[in-house]
């Protein structure tokens, strides 16, 4: 079975460093990693019916879902060591309510943190 | 190994002695790590008047891991394909996993080739080590700057 992929931003430096971040507390193994321009990444935008540039959300692929926004972040959390998997309790607050902070974040990634390649 | 190139023509060869001394002060004035530089293990792009413009090599660790390192090019040549044709190069050179170093902001560019991101638990004793290096030199500097370690699997 494969492993889910998370797929990121490359140029954008929060989601660099959220990939580290993850890489850090995952368990051994346990998901893999692309930046939404790479090759592999395209084929699964394309594949899902998404945008192939002007990314607004991390998106993950888990066998044959896709997950986006919060709802990406928060499965997120199940392949994480423990304690982190208890913070899925944020699943009980609505998306309509998770999603417009997600989205407030992800729009002003690129302000607030930097990117990376210098534009 | 040639290629054409938009406002150019260069070439990609083996390095030569001649050329060890254009490596050492490459490498060294594009800010990269300036140790285990045998010209012996290097790709050279020249220009039509036989100038070098560009290197990289495949550079062996203790551990038995190797690396993709050295990647450098001229100001001047940089965004006319030379890096992507040396990278080309010396994969076609090397079909077995290599691994990599580089800044975050180019790590798009080397996903191209294959090369992924790898958590800390998948890397060699070599690279563990050097990573974490790198993450106290970067802490000690105060630097807004993030390293990627990636592989690229074998063939």
């Amino acid at each position: 079975m494969s492993k889910p992929l998370v797929l990121y931003d490359g140029y954008c430096a929060l989601c660099n460093r959220s990939v580290s971040f993850l890489q850090a507390r995952q368990r051994p193994g346990a998901m893999e990693y692309a930046s939404l321009q790479s090759p592999r990444g395209q084929r699964v935008l394309a594949a899902a019916g998404l945008p192939l540039q002007d990314y607004d959300s991390v998106v993950v692929q888990d066998g044959e879902r896709v997950y986006l926004r919060s709802a990406a972040a928060l499965h997120l959390l199940r392949y994480l060591r423990s304690p982190w998997p208890l913070l899925g309790v944020l699943r009980l607050v609505p998306a309509f309510l998770r999603d417009p902070i997600y989205n407030l974040i992800a729009h002003n990634r690129y302000s607030w943190f930097g990117n990376t390649d210098g534009k | 190994m040639s290629r054409d190139a938009v406002q150019g023509e260069f070439i990609i060869q083996p390095a030569t002695a001649q050329h060890a001394a254009g490596i050492q002060s490459l490498v060294r004035s594009s800010g990269i790590n300036p140790t285990g530089l045998a010209w012996q293990r290097f790709l050279v792009a020249l220009d039509a008047a036989g100038a070098l413009i560009g290197c990289v090599q495949v550079k062996p660790h203790g551990d038995g891991s190797r690396e993709l390192a050295s990647l450098a090019v001229v100001p001047q040549w940089q965004s006319h394909g030379v890096a992507r044709a040396l990278v080309e190069a010396i994969l076609a050179q090397n079909s077995g996993t290599l691994y990599l170093m580089c800044q975050a902001r180019l790590g798009v560019f080397y996903e191209k080739f294959g090369f992924s991101r790898i958590p800390v638990d998948e890397m060699s004793t070599y690279f563990r080590r050097v990573s974490k290096l790198a993450g106290v030199v970067l802490a000690v500097r105060k630097a807004d700057e993030q390293l990627l370690v990636m592989r690229r699997a074998g063939a």
